[in-house]
């Protein structure tokens, strides 16, 4: 093997070096044969000389020969003619020595950073790491140390070697003709002399009966070097001795040799280690049997006789020159006839075998070893010899030659060389003609008789070269060259060439640069005239190397890639290879030219069936085109990297590859995507044939982990029957923040309701779904016997469909107790968990008594699909349970169809594997501390961890005749449904809505004994009725309830179960009562249902269950009220006293539009409640009392409210209410039960404010005005004798039209009156979000708001009281004085200064002229105090001068509040005009 | 057109009239020799003026040219898709390329 680490020059001399024949005797060959070696063998190692020799050249200088090399070989025959290709054999060979050279696995890399990219190489050569190398390459090769080749290809080098070996001897070159012959006789020999004699006349035979073309010699006269073998374990050592004098008298004593050998007996130093030189030399040793064992099998057909021939070394077939020793021939050779000629080294193999079984020797010396029976003493010998047969016999011969073919030459020069050429031209070109006809090969020039003159010159110069004589070899060279080219003789021309260049490259002190550019016109030559490959690549081979040595790495790798043809993948590979390691080698590496000519060299060595190389190459080139987005390279290159791997039995590796392929981006076609993952799944197929325990990954379908999506509980059933499920949570809803937010709070609102109004620091809201927006950082909780569902993201990239069947979740469990630090994952003890993982092969419902785990049979995903699938656990056991992965089987599914079909037989052909992918879940960035912003850190998400509690109690809600839609107002009975639907009892039922005014559930006392079926109820009223026919002047019926009875009044309520818990399996109906939203539009509407276990301590301390409903509200009516005081006196009203008259007039609007059905509304009732008025009579003048409504209709309802009597209204301490109503219809409402006195309460504004809306906006403003406090005190006080806080509830009857039927629909309105004069609306005032508000940056101050004379009018009610004629007889008397009484009464609360003022004071003309003709007589201003509430009459006269109508409301009442010395009085606000008609008598 | 990570931001392949499919088996090859080129270009860039090069390498049968250019998209190294630019390069390509 080329370990040698030689220089250039080494190398360049060393491909041409003196070639030394061999002929052994037989019993020569035995004795040899007992080192497991031919001699030729044997000798090898000790080849390169450690002495230096000297020549004498023809000048008579001294010329020193350093480190010279000579080759030795037997002698084999062959009648064929050199070729210009190399024998099919030989590429044989070539092939072979470059597939057992491989890089060591695991070997120190190499890293090279250039530019962008960081490459790492391993392969390094074998050298390294062979203990015993560093120790003996000095003794055994004499390597030099002084500059070392960089490249780390050692195939490379073995082929060069190998290649440059094997090149046939040719006729226009001498180089590799033999000029030595060694003839080899043992000492045991009978007569070795005569043995001596038959070998010299066999040399002789061979050289000269023209019976052979090969060997080809050197010269005719062949220097015979006569050795003498002898054996020193069985030969009598004095008689070869003997012999020797013999044998020096008859040749000479520097023409023959006694070599001694063999001195090692078995027995006594077997523990000695000897060192083998002789296994480097022999291309192959035990470590690359298997592996070439592996891929000829691979490569080639099925071989009966390689099974177990693995072990053994088979030294024969690895000779450089052939197989067949022609000396020794053995009749198993026989086989490498029969077997076909790929497999001849596996036959060669089963030859050593079988030869080794019956060799004592070759198995004492164990398989592998040579030289068994040498002492490192008999190494020293053979050394010797190498040294002796050189310096005393070769180098001689080679100057003795030199010296006659220079006098020859010499001789010759006498004639001019232009005169030679000439006389040549002249005389019709002498033999020119001759040899063009003798040699049909013309087309590439001249050829010359082998022992032709023009070739002495030729000869001289290989001789000169091959003792180092480089000066006189180029000048040689160079002259040649001259001749041969003007002869045209283009083969020797070009030979000459080449030798030129390289003897000029070899010169000591480089007298001139290497003329690179007749290597190129050699090369050119060679390959384009010629058609010399072998030669071409011969010539390419030196001057890449020389190129290189040089710097010239760019020339190098042209020369190298020019040299790439389709003749041979071998070399072509190796050669690109080469030129690729060029490029990288530059002083601007170029990495991406790198990348591409290993790529190429790949694809040839592939080619040439070298897998490990081809592998080698793309992986390699493979770091450069990662992960830059060239992906079609990429695609090619992981596929031939895992068809690669996966023929070299890697299938690890060629899964790996086609996995990228697979998971990339991939930009190829359908089709090839389709073969790609039929690729895989074979690939990945054979892998897992392999009793692997744990499943594989699969790269397929891609699954987006952070989208996966955890479900806590059954799936939600929609109905059963007629009953509507609560809709709960489920899969199918898109998170919303929001929304998740709303929840929360309602449901903050029910725990805190349940511990006393305060939210639990550890509070958690209840989680059912996770997802990627929720907070995962704890463990969620689960509840044993319910199902988790997961839902799990799959994402196909690819252009084909994928069929996965057998889906289902890969999980670990640790039940509870077992391991008790397992809470945090973190800390794992394994030994404890449970896992469905191996069972899965086998039988996928063995865990199923711990965890069920639900199976998907088959799940199919279209080209380039994201679908999701839902795959249920149900745990059995508490404890801690670890959704891992998931498992599934996974197959190209058929392209023709789309859906999967059940019978699951088209899948049988189709290529199925099982593997697994892991859900891993990265969990959101950190960003707290320091640390956390400067590191990507990401906090656990622990979704897929469920901690699985012991049994909670379950609850479901169903819904009976619940509806969609309602009219705004309407008054709706429904039934609400709650199952315990677990194994435990369940309490503490509550609910929190966003609309509790939406619902209720009746108040105890109130509730009427309505019917609880829902079907008996049905077409029943909602309200508690009494027949009652309303009479002419009825007053109204009162009712005075408390609002304790009313008393869930806050958004969470307690859901009257009757008994304290629900009992497994219990259920129960409750009435519902819904009122329509009072705004219209489609509302939704939420109910959070809360309920707990009788048990406490539960790692989980509530359950909640979710409820939405839409409920679309269409218009029904408009209610709009107003309040006045009643301008009738006191005394006039039937039954009140004091101030207490005040009229409500309430307009009822249809503004129903006409989709909804409706024909009309009926008013039914009015009623009003309040603590402190209420309705006392309707005094409508129209007197219908049934008040019909036809669409877009408007109807004017009048009633009189009086105070309620006052020690209800005093009794403050709790809240009293009186339910006062009036039926328009035939039946009385009891407006203060349930639902009307519920919905009155629940439609209340929740904060008791409208009271103080206007006084506390009033009173801020007030305070901006002036901060004192009795501006204040004043201001509530003129308020206080404005308010009113009657609240009206209109009732109503709709009668709808629906399906051809009449439907009867009822429902109430609410108005809340709080002053005197303004007018309140049943309709929510729609918000005008719309106006535009100016930017202001200045907040504007306030405008002074003075207690207007609006405000302060109201104190005091005025009433004039008189006879509407007066008759008076003007004629007698031209006065007339008419009494007039003025009626006082204060309003307020409070003590009123009251300032009355008759005198005549108008300003307008219209007035001056009325008031001409009319006075008031008497005291005319007054001046008095009215207690809170008191009423004064005053009697005044008013005078008159003629008859007339006339407006007497002329007094002005100014009033201030008592104590008010800094106000003003102001002028009362004047009723209408107070008509008198004075008559004429 | 290439990144500066030597990462394709664009690619698009002309084919002669008559021909409406390339062989798939040279689209691999099209970016190898593209990206090997890559390393002339660097080398070529620094000696030229011109923001052009016609031809800084060739493989076989195909010829490298290369042009310099900022990049004026707004994401620097990520990949151009715009159906607008595609169009416009169809357009030009077609004119210059096959016309």
């Amino acid at each position: 093997m080329a370990q040698c680490v030689q220089s250039v020059q080494e190398f360049v001399q060393d491909s041409f070096v003196p070639m030394v024949a061999v002929l052994c005797s037989e019993e020569a060959e035995r004795v040899t044969r007992k080192n497991n070696l031919n001699f030729a063998e044997l000798l090898r190692p000790f080849c390169k000389l450690t002495s230096e020799g000297h020549i004498r050249d023809p000048n008579n200088q001294v010329q020193v020969v350093k480190n010279l090399r000579i080759c030795i070989n037997n002698v084999v025959t062959s009648p064929n003619t050199a070729s210009a290709a190399l024998s099919p054999s030989q590429r044989r060979l070539l092939n072979e020595v470059v597939l057992a050279c491989q890089p060591q696995e695991g070997a120190v890399t190499n890293a090279i950073t250039a530019g962008d990219y960081d490459l790492n190489f391993s392969d390094h050569s074998l050298k390294a790491s062979l203990p015993w190398y560093s120790v003996w390459r000095e003794t055994l090769l004499e390597v030099s140390t002084s500059e070392h080749c960089t490249a780390t290809t050692p195939w490379f080098e073995t082929y060069r070697e190998n290649f440059l070996q094997s090149m046939p001897a040719s006729d226009h070159e001498f180089l590799n003709h033999y000029l030595a012959c060694l003839l080899v006789v043992s000492s045991t020999e009978a007569v070795p002399v005569e043995q001596f004699l038959k070998l010299s006349q066999e040399q002789h035979r061979i050289q000269h009966s023209g019976e052979y073309t090969n060997p080809k010699w050197f010269i005719p006269n062949t220097l015979k070097y006569y050795v003498l073998l002898h054996d020193m374990s069985e030969g009598d050592e004095q008689r070869a001795e003997t012999v020797y004098e013999d044998m020096k008298q008859r040749y000479g004593p520097q023409g023959c040799y006694l070599l001694k050998m063999n001195s090692r007996t078995l027995s006594t130093e077997e523990d000695e280690q000897i060192p083998d030189p002789w296994s480097q030399y022999l291309h192959r040793n035990n470590l690359h049997n298997q592996e070439i064992l592996d891929d000829l099998t691979v490569n080639s057909a099925p071989v009966e006789n390689s099974v177990g021939a693995a072990e053994v070394d088979y030294p024969h077939s690895t000779e450089k020159d052939g197989v067949s020793n022609s000396l020794e021939s053995h009749p198993l050779q026989l086989d490498t006839v029969s077997s076909p000629g790929s497999l001849h080294t596996l036959s060669a193999l089963n030859t050593a075998v079988k030869k080794g079984a019956r060799d004592p020797e070759c198995v004492a010396g164990g398989a592998g070893s040579h030289g068994a029976c040498l002492t490192l003493n008999d190494h020293d010998h053979i050394r010797q010899f190498i040294q002796e047969f050189t310096s005393r016999g070769l180098l001689p011969h080679i100057e003795k030659n030199i010296r006659q073919l220079n006098d020859q030459l010499v001789s010759r020069k006498g004639l001019s060389r232009s005169l030679f050429t000439a006389t040549k031209k002249w005389f019709g070109g002498g033999k020119a003609p001759e040899k063009s006809i003798s040699e049909p090969k013309s087309t590439f020039g001249l050829l010359y008789p082998p022992e032709a003159p023009e070739l002495q010159i030729r000869k001289m110069a290989d001789l000169c070269f091959l003792v180092q004589h480089y000066e006189l070899a180029y000048n040689c060279y160079h002259t040649a060259k001259k001749d041969f080219l003007s002869d045209q003789a283009m083969l020797y021309a070009a030979g000459a060439l080449e030798m030129a260049a390289v003897s000029a490259f070899l010169q000591a002190g480089a007298p001139r640069p290497y003329p690179s550019h007749y290597m190129d016109t050699a090369i050119q030559t060679y390959r384009d005239v010629c058609k010399n490959m072998v030669l071409a690549e011969r010539s390419a081979l030196l001057s890449a190397e020389i190129l290189k040595s040089q710097g010239k790495y760019s020339e190098a790798a042209t020369l190298l890639i020019k040299m790439t043809s389709e003749d041979s993948d071998l070399r072509s590979a190796l050669l690109l290879e080469q030129a690729a390691h060029c490029f990288i080698n530059m002083r601007n590496p170029m990495v991406r030219k790198f990348a591409f000519h290993m790529i190429l060299a790949g694809h040839r060595f592939s080619k040439a069936g070298q897998r490990k190389h081809a592998l080698r190459c793309y992986s390699q080139a493979m770091q450069v085109y990662k992960e830059r987005g060239w992906s079609l390279a990429e695609d090619h290159i992981n596929f031939t990297i895992g068809r690669q791997s996966f023929t070299l039995r890697q299938p690890d590796n060629a899964v790996i590859a086609f996995k990228q392929i697979l998971t990339n981006d991939s930009r190829q076609t359908a089709t090839q995507q389709g073969a790609f993952l039929r690729e895989y799944l074979y690939v990945y197929k054979s892998v897992i044939g392999g009793n692997e325990l744990s499943l594989p990954q699969l790269p397929l379908p891609c699954i987006h982990s952070s989208a996966t999506r955890v479900y806590f509980g059954h799936e939600r059933r929609l109905a059963e029957g007629e009953k509507q499920a609560a809709t709960h949570v489920s899969l199918d809803q898109e998170y919303d923040q929001d929304l998740a937010a709303m929840w929360c709070r309602l449901e903050e609102q029910i725990v805190a309701s349940d511990n006393r109004g305060i939210v639990p620091a550890n509070f958690q809201p209840s989680q059912c779904c996770l997802n990627s927006q929720t907070d995962n950082l704890r463990h969620p909780l689960a509840v044993v016997e319910e199902p988790v569902i997961v839902e799990v993201t799959f994402r196909n990239p690819l252009k084909v469909p994928l069929a996965l069947s057998n889906l289902s979740l890969l999980w670990r469990f640790t039940a509870d107790g077992s391991a008790p630090s397992q809470v945090e994952t973190t800390e794992e003890s394994e030994a404890d968990f449970i896992t469905n993982e191996e069972t899965l092969d086998i039988e996928m419902t063995q865990k199923d008594d711990i965890v069920t785990t639900e199976t998907i049979l088959d799940f199919h995903m279209g080209p380039e699909e994201t679908k999701m699938a839902r795959l249920r656990l149900l745990p059995h056991r508490t404890g801690q349970l670890n959704i891992v992965g998931v498992v599934y089987n996974l197959a190209e599914a058929s392209p023709g169809e789309i859906a999967p079909s059940t019978d699951g037989q088209h899948t049988m052909d189709l290529m199925v594997v099982r593997g697994k992918q892991d859900l891993k879940i990265q969990g959101p960035r950190l960003n707290l501390t320091k640390e956390d912003k400067m590191l990507v850190r990401h906090g656990p998400d622990r979704r897929l961890d469920p901690i699985i509690t012991a049994s909670m109690p379950l609850m479901e809600v169903f819904f009976l005749q619940f509806p969609t839609a309602l009219l705004c107002g309407e008054i709706r009975k429904a039934y609400v449904e709650f199952c315990n639907v677990s194994s435990v009892p369940l309490c503490g039922l509550r609910v929190a809505s966003t609309h509790p005014d939406f619902f209720t559930f009746g108040s105890q006392a109130t509730t009427p004994l309505t019917p609880l079926s829902p079907t008996s109820a049905e077409n029943c009223s909602a309200y508690k009725t009494l027949a009652m026919t309303p009479q002419p002047g009825s007053v109204a019926s009162e009712m005075l309830v408390s609002a304790e009875d009313f008393s869930q009044l806050s958004s969470v309520m307690e859901i009257p179960i009757g008994g304290k818990a629900l009992q497994p399996g219990e259920s129960i109906q409750l009435p519902l009562w819904l009122r329509g939203p009072d705004q219209e539009g489609v509302h939704e509407i939420n109910f959070l249902f809360y309920y707990q276990s009788t048990e406490k301590g539960n790692k989980i301390s509530h359950r909640v269950l979710r409820h939405t409903v839409f409920i679309c509200a269409s218009r029904s009516l408009s209610v709009q009220a107003s309040a006045s005081r009643s301008s009738v006196p006191p005394h006039h009203s039937v039954d009140a006293k004091g101030s207490g008259g005040t009229l409500v007039f309430i307009d009822v609007e249809n503004i129903n539009t006409s989709e909804s059905g409706v024909r009309e509304f009926h008013i039914v009732q009015v009623s009003s409640s309040s603590q402190h008025w209420r309705l006392h009579k309707c005094i409508n003048p129209a007197r219908d009392t049934d008040c019909k409504l036809t669409s877009r209709k408007r109807a004017k309802l009048c009633f009189r409210a009086t105070r309620c009597k006052p020690q209800q209204a005093t009794s403050d301490t709790i809240e009293r209410y009186t339910f006062a109503d009036l039926n328009l219809g035939n039946e009385r409402i009891i407006s203060s039960s349930t639902p009307c006195g519920d919905f009155f309460f629940r439609c209340r504004p929740r904060n008791p404010e409208p009271k103080l809306v206007t006084s506390s906006r009033t009173s801020s403003s007030c305070k901006i005005q002036s901060p004192e406090d009795r501006a204040t005190d004043l201001t509530n006080m003129v308020k206080k004798c404005n308010e009113l806080d009657l609240n009206i509830i209109v009732i109503w009857k709709a009668f709808v039209v629906e399906d051809n039927k009449q439907l009867i629909l009822e429902g109430q309105l609410h108005v809340a009156l709080q002053t005197i004069g303004k007018e309140a609306t049943s309709l929510t005032p729609k918000e005008e979000a719309q106006e535009m508000v100016l930017l202001k940056f200045k907040s504007e101050l306030p405008l002074p708001v003075a207690l207007g004379s609006v405000e302060l009018s109201q104190l005091i009610k005025t009433n004039l009281h008189y006879p509407e004629t007066y008759t008076h007889p003007f004629v007698q008397d031209s006065l007339c004085l008419v009494p007039v009484t003025l009626t006082l009464s204060n309003c307020s609360m409070a003590l009123v200064d009251v300032f009355i003022d008759l005198r005549h004071k108008s300003n307008s003309q219209e007035s001056l002229e009325v008031h001409n003709s009319f006075t008031w007589v008497g005291q005319t201003q007054y001046k008095m105090q009215l207690k809170p509430q008191e009423v004064l009459c005053l009697t005044l006269r008013a005078c008159f001068l003629q008859a007339g109508v006339y407006n007497i409301n002329t007094p002005r009442v100014f009033a201030k509040p008592a104590k008010q010395v800094a106000l003003s009085e102001t002028s009362q606000q004047t009723a209408s005009p107070a008509l008198i008609i004075i008559n004429n008598a | 057109m290439v990144g500066h990570h030597d990462n394709p931001v664009f690619e698009m392949e002309f084919l002669p009239a008559g021909k409406s499919e390339s062989k798939d088996d040279h689209r691999h090859l099209n970016q190898f020799i593209a990206h090997a080129a890559l390393d002339l270009v660097d080398e070529n860039m620094w000696l030229s003026n011109s923001m052009y090069l016609k031809t800084v390498d060739k493989f076989n049968e195909w010829f490298v040219s290369a042009f310099f250019a900022m990049n004026p998209f707004y994401e620097i190294n990520a990949p151009v898709r715009s159906t607008a630019f595609e169009r416009k390069v169809q357009f030009l390509g077609k004119k210059h390329l096959l016309g």
